[in-house]
């Protein structure tokens, strides 16, 4: 499959994704994003955006234990596969190589000193 | 575990059903485990809230990309559904634009309807259908004790009988109490002293709800006697304490007694059928613990947790087991005593069950008037668009889809009617509130799944019920003839002014049950206002003082308090005479226990006579005469002068037809002992009522000297407007007793109207229905009658040049519309006498077939039918004949 550029959703994913290691299910996932970024995501949208990804060989999952705080549903587990850590990796890298040394501007432009995020 | 500890059951079916099937186990899953972790903080309603607009989300998410995007020909199918309906959607708002009168009036006509309707279904929805917010509601009820000796239905229970019911039940898991009635009490804030209401609780009592605190903890169970201790409400701890945490802990001063504050109850929690500020323990009643009293004062409401698997008629039958063999051991006091529970629910339900009923058939009426109204005006509609409608059928559209874009319109029409019916619904039910008596209290208008529910579903109903007759009728055209003639067709038109008449006479007969309920109502309450209560109610203050325990703690201290009070208000300028006693006329506030009069033969005794007490000035003040004897005076406050009582009129006739009860003595006991008190009779006054719908019960009241009540209801009679002097008694009060508010404070005129505020209300919420259903079936008759007045233009033309006198020609359209007329009135006579029943036990003196009601009602409605046809045949009249004749 052609490699198609990233969404920002999709990069926010795959990096949650990795962060969260062996603990990277719908919860958990939604979770993060929605603590870095203050944006509202509803479960259904992370599971169908994972589902995009892993059509794409992305990420691949697997289900895991059902819990009865889950009133006996299954988890889903993902994995970030070598391909889906390439194509993040070259997002991020390109973004650092525009961003060098614009910091200092952004934040005169911007008015206000940006935070590094957690 | 609540049933809140669960996701909403409607979000998960809905998700069951819109979720892709690879997706639904673990987003259904996600959405849980996230809803639990979030309850505990957040509380259940943003939980439930948070889960809703997850699932809606979640639904949506999946629904664009995955299923219908993902396959291509799911997509087609969807967007070809869709496209479809977006067009006739599109279509229905086109037409509807075009004819804006029409679409106006009919949407006018069904948000009147609508709003009508859900404003009176949230308040049934808020009284009867949600579920109460204590844990697992569905196993508490409420148990009381009969005694048909005595005359009791459901009373209170003995604190010695509920303490026996709960050593020996198994049938239920705890039961609590709480004493009746609450007290009004001084609490002191930093702003000085204010009202709040004091219900005293068994220490289980929150336990037993199932209710933990917000703040700090609840009662035990083994502190039930304690004294000193206090739970706040919500509401108190935020107005009067600055929501401060710190305030668990602290002492703090209730009626000049320092009490513990031991926690804080959650925003959410009110007690059932009493209403608190504060939670105190009975502690004062520990001391009677011994004494008879314990099992004959009825003054505490048990409410009992049933055990897991007991159903409540298995908790009845072993509670009326165990009130049998307390009647054996007890015969004194138990003598009769049942005993037995109803859910709580249903006890809080209560009488305001018919009453919300009645209401809700009386918009369900209401709203059948609309839909025959919207149905009328589509069907006349129908008539100016058969041409558009003919060249659709001929360039080959199926009926069935021309069925769908009508009704379609429908829907949209009712759809619009039913968003503005619930802004009418929300400003109306508001109104409606604000008179509501205080036994309908807390009609709120709170949107839950119910209220939208019902909203949805009447919309469809009324789309159904208004749009498929006519849609049907109007699709069934025939394009060869109309569009051949350009279409004038007489019998089509002889037809659908059937169909017209149809839904008049159907209309006619609704309003008449809707006005003739109303005219009941208004009778019954004139019924009420003729009632003789036995006291000059205009022209008297009155208000309450509960006299702080701290300056006033004995009974004798008390009696002081209001002696000097009273005189203190006598110097006020304006004040003619003044009277405390314990409770007013009309409140129903009344004890009432057996009695022996001196020189009775043994075993002779009067049961269950009401017995109160009051000093002189409350005579005086509400006017109620002196019939013999003596009234009391300033010799019955000397110290060791013996108690003397009054007797009232219904009295003498139970007691003393012949003789005349002054000089004999009375005492408060079916067997008096030497230890036994007896009251001197001094003097006979005439009857007052305790409660507006009873009448008058033989009663003694005695000088207020013998009991005095913690709270005493003061009457102020004055020559000035009863409240122009409520700032000086509030200035009096503070001089003798700064730590007292002054409570309910009323003229006596509003305590009079509040005994017969639910009377009131019934009938002004039905007269307004009345109005209503009357307009709404006048503009009904009119349309037909113009329809019917258009369709004879020539005819009448005709006549008119011919020489027939106008008046002939309009007593002739008349007569044409009356015989539908006729039919509706009686059709509308027959169900009002069959629903009479159903208002029976809301009248008062008033028989629901009331002649005279029923005559008047068809009388209004005939003559308002008969001017709303008259005009269109009269103004039909009006035109020139040459003109018509010319033209046709």
């Amino acid at each position: 499959m052609a490699p198609t550029a990233l969404g920002e959703f999709e990069q926010l994913l795959l990096l949650a994704v990795l962060r969260l290691g062996d603990e990277a299910y719908g919860v958990t996932i939604r979770r993060a994003i929605e603590e870095a970024t203050g944006r509202r995501v509803s479960a259904g949208a992370v599971y169908t955006a994972m589902g995009r990804l892993e059509s794409r060989g992305l990420v691949a999952s697997a289900p895991g234990k059902s819990a009865p705080e889950r009133t006996g549903m299954r988890r889903r587990y993902y994995r970030v596969q070598p391909e889906g850590a390439r194509q993040v990796h070259r997002a991020l890298r390109h973004f650092q190589t525009m961003a060098r040394g614009l910091m200092p501007e952004l934040e005169r432009l911007a008015g206000q000193p940006t935070k590094p995020r957690p | 575990m609540t049933r809140f500890a669960r996701p909403p059951r409607v979000a998960r079916w809905l998700l069951g059903r819109g979720l892709p099937a690879d997706a639904r186990e673990y987003v259904i899953g996600d959405l849980d485990e996230e809803y639990l972790r979030y309850r505990a903080p957040a509380g259940r309603w943003r939980a439930r809230l948070w889960y809703w607009s997850h699932a809606l989300r979640s639904i949506l998410a999946t629904a664009s990309k995955e299923s219908v995007m993902a396959d291509p020909a799911g997509r087609r199918r969807a967007s070809a559904f869709f496209a479809a309906v977006h067009h006739d959607v599109r279509v229905a708002l086109r037409g509807l634009r075009r004819s804006p009168g029409h679409a106006t009036a009919a949407l006018l006509t069904l948000a009147l309807g609508i709003g009508a309707s859900v404003a009176i279904f949230s308040a049934v929805n808020d009284v009867m259908l949600r579920p109460l917010p204590y844990a697992e509601p569905h196993r508490l009820a409420i148990l009381w004790e009969s005694n048909q000796e005595r005359g009791w239905t459901q009373v209170e229970a003995a604190p010695a009988n509920y303490f026996d019911w709960r050593d020996r039940s198994s049938a239920f898991d705890d039961i609590a109490f709480v004493l009746r009635y609450p007290q009004s009490v001084a609490l002191m804030t930093g702003t000085g002293p204010v009202r709040a209401a004091v219900a005293q609780v068994s220490g289980n009592v929150f336990s037993v709800l199932g209710v933990p605190p917000h703040l700090g903890r609840t009662f035990r169970d083994d502190e039930t006697f304690e004294s000193g201790i206090a739970m706040l409400s919500h509401e108190t701890w935020q107005r009067h304490f600055a929501a401060d945490p710190a305030v668990v802990g602290r002492v703090i001063r209730i009626d000049g007694r320092p009490h513990e504050v031991l926690g804080v109850m959650g925003s959410s929690f009110e007690y059932p059928l009493t209403e608190a500020d504060i939670w105190v323990t009975p502690a004062a009643m520990a001391s009677r613990r011994e004494s008879i009293w314990w099992r004959q004062a009825h003054v505490i409401q048990p409410i009992g947790r049933l055990a897991d698997g007991i159903s409540f008629a298995q908790a009845s039958a072993e509670l009326a087991r165990i009130a049998a063999g307390l009647e054996r051991e007890h015969p004194n006091t138990n003598t009769g005593m049942e005993a037995g529970l109803t859910p709580l629910q249903t006890f809080l339900v209560g009488d305001r069950r018919l009453t919300l009923l009645l209401l809700l058939g009386a918009v369900a009426v209401l709203q059948l008037i609309a839909c025959a109204n919207v149905a009328n005006l589509m069907l006349a509609r129908a008539v100016s668009r058969q041409q558009e409608l003919a060249v659709r059928t001929a360039l080959g559209a199926e009926r069935g889809r021309l069925v769908r874009q009508l009704l379609t319109e429908s829907l949209v029409l009712a759809t619009a009617g039913t968003a503005l019916g619930i802004a009418l619904g929300y400003a109306g039910l508001r109104a409606i509130a604000s008179l509501s008596p205080p036994e309908l209290d807390a009609l709120a208008f709170r949107i839950d799944w119910r209220l939208l529910v019902f909203a949805v579903g009447i919309c469809v109903a009324s789309a159904l019920l208004f749009g498929s007759w006519p849609a049907w009728r109007s699709a069934r055209v025939d394009p060869a003839r109309h569009l051949a003639d350009g279409a004038r067709s007489g019998t089509a038109g002889r037809r659908r002014l059937l169909a017209a008449h149809g839904f008049v006479a159907f209309e006619v007969g609704l309003a008449v049950l809707l006005v003739a309920g109303a005219g009941l109502m208004v009778r019954s309450l004139d019924q009420l206002r003729r009632i003789e209560t036995g006291v000059d109610a205009t022209g008297v203050l009155t208000f309450e003082v509960h006299p702080s325990s701290g300056a006033y703690p004995t009974g004798g201290d008390r009696v002081r308090f209001a002696v000097a009070f009273i005189e203190a208000l006598g110097s006020i300028p304006g004040v003619e005479v003044t009277g405390a006693a314990r409770g007013l006329p009309l409140t129903g506030y009344a004890w009432s226990s057996d009695f022996k009069i001196d020189r009775w033969e043994p075993g002779r005794y009067g049961a269950d006579v009401r017995h109160r007490e009051a000093l002189p000035g409350y005579f005086e003040a509400l006017r109620v005469p002196l019939l013999d004897g003596r009234m009391f005076d300033d010799r019955d406050l000397l110290p060791g002068s013996p108690v003397p009582v009054l007797v009232n009129r219904a009295f003498v006739d139970r007691y003393f037809p012949d003789a005349s009860p002054v000089g004999r003595s009375v005492a408060f006991d079916r067997e008096p002992t030497e230890r036994s008190y007896w009251y001197p009779i001094v003097g006979v006054v005439a009857n007052e009522r305790k409660d507006l719908l009873q009448e008058p019960q033989p009663e003694i009241i005695g000088h207020l000297r013998g009991d005095v009540p913690s709270t005493l209801s003061f009457v102020v009679r004055t020559a000035v407007p009863p409240r122009a002097i409520v700032p000086q008694v509030r200035a009096a009060l503070a001089r003798l007793d700064p730590e007292a508010p002054l409570l309910a404070v009323r003229t006596m005129d509003e305590v009079v109207a509040a005994s017969r505020a639910s009377e009131r209300f019934l009938m002004t919420l039905f007269s307004a229905f009345a109005v209503a259903a009357l307009v709404l079936a006048a503009i009904g008759v009119y349309g037909v009658a113009t329809q019917a007045a258009r369709a004879r233009t020539r005819e009448v033309g005709i006549r008119l040049a011919l020489g027939a006198p106008g008046t002939a020609v309009v007593r002739q359209l008349v007569t044409r519309g009356a015989l539908f007329l006729v039919l509706g009135l009686t059709s509308g006579v027959a169900a009002a006498l069959g629903a009479g029943r159903f208002v029976e036990t809301l009248l008062f003196q008033v028989d629901p077939g009331d002649p005279l009601t029923l005559t008047l009602v068809v009388i209004l409605i005939g003559v308002v039918a008969i001017a709303a046809t008259a005009l269109p045949a009269w103004r039909a009249t009006r035109i020139d004949p040459v003109s018509v004749l010319r033209d046709g």
